[in-house]
C-alpha cells in the first residue's frame, strides 16, 4: 500500500505555518460560536 | 485539561516518547522513519482502539488507507470525503469526531503532498491511540512556531516529527490523558 509504505519525514516549512493557522482560527472560531451552533441546530430539530 | 497522570502510565508514556525520540533519531539523520517503526505502533494503536471500543476510528483508518491507493486522484478526493463523512456519522463521542477529523486531515494533506507518510501516520497511530483530535493542536501549533524559525532562518532544517515529540509531550504535560 503506498501510503503505508511511505517513509518520507518532511522538515517543517511555510505549509506547517499555514497549517498552524488554519487549526488556530477553525479552534478560535470553534470556541467562540460552538455553543451558539449547537443551540441553532437543536432548535432546528426541535422544528423539525 | 487537568487529569494529572496515574503512576500506571508512566511507563507507557515513557515508551511513548522513547518510540517518538527514535523516530526523530531517524529523521535528523536520513529525512526518513523506517517503515517498521510506523508501522508497527500503527497496528499496536490500531488494535488498542479496538480492544476499547473504537472501531470507528480504526474502519475510517483502514478505508482511507485503502482508498489512497486507487490509482486516480480524481476518484480518491471524493470517495476520501465520502467515506470521512460516513465516518462522522457512526462516530460515537464527540472526541472520536474530532479524531476522525485529524485522521482525515492528515490523509489529505498526505495526499496532496504537505506532509511525508511517516510523520502521517505517526500522527494517525497517536490519534488512534489516545482516541483524541485535540492532541493535533499542540503538534501543529509547535510545527507553526518550527516553520515561522525556519522561514526567518531560510532554512528548512527542522524535521517535522520534532513538532509531533514535542507536542504530543505538551499534551501529556497538560493532563489531558483521561
Amino acid at each position: 500500500m503506498r501510503f503505508l509504505r511511505d517513509q518520507r519525514a518532511i522538515e517543517t516549512s511555510e505549509v506547517a505555518v499555514i497549517i498552524a493557522v488554519v487549526v488556530l482560527v477553525a479552534y478560535g472560531a470553534y470556541q467562540l460560536l460552538g455553543a451558539r451552533i449547537a443551540e441553532v441546530v437543536r432548535d432546528v430539530a426541535g422544528r423539525l | 485539561m487537568g487529569y494529572p497522570l496515574l503512576p500506571t502510565q508512566v511507563i507507557p508514556i515513557a515508551f511513548l516518547l522513547a518510540w517518538l525520540g527514535t523516530c526523530v533519531l531517524f529523521d535528523l539523520r536520513t529525512r526518513q522513519v523506517p517503515t517498521l517503526l510506523t508501522i508497527i505502533p500503527l497496528i499496536l494503536a490500531a488494535a488498542w482502539r479496538l480492544f476499547q471500543g473504537g472501531w470507528q476510528l480504526v474502519l475510517l483508518t483502514v478505508a482511507l488507507t485503502l482508498l489512497s491507493d486507487l490509482p486516480q486522484a480524481k476518484w480518491r478526493v471524493p470517495l476520501g470525503c465520502c467515506t470521512a463523512i460516513i465516518g462522522l456519522s457512526i462516530a460515537g463521542s464527540p472526541d472520536e469526531v474530532y479524531a476522525m477529523f485529524v485522521i482525515f486531515a492528515v490523509l489529505a494533506l498526505w495526499e496532496i503532498g504537505a506532509t511525508g507518510g511517516a510523520d502521517a501516520k505517526i500522527i494517525i497511530a497517536l490519534v488512534l491511540l489516545f482516541a483524541n483530535g485535540l492532541l493535533f493542536i499542540p503538534i501543529v501549533l509547535i510545527g507553526g512556531v518550527q516553520g515561522l524559525v525556519a522561514l526567518i532562518a531560510q532554512r528548512k532544517t527542522i524535521p517535522y516529527t520534532v513538532a509531533i515529540t514535542l507536542g504530543t509531550a505538551a499534551w501529556l504535560w497538560l493532563g489531558v490523558v483521561r
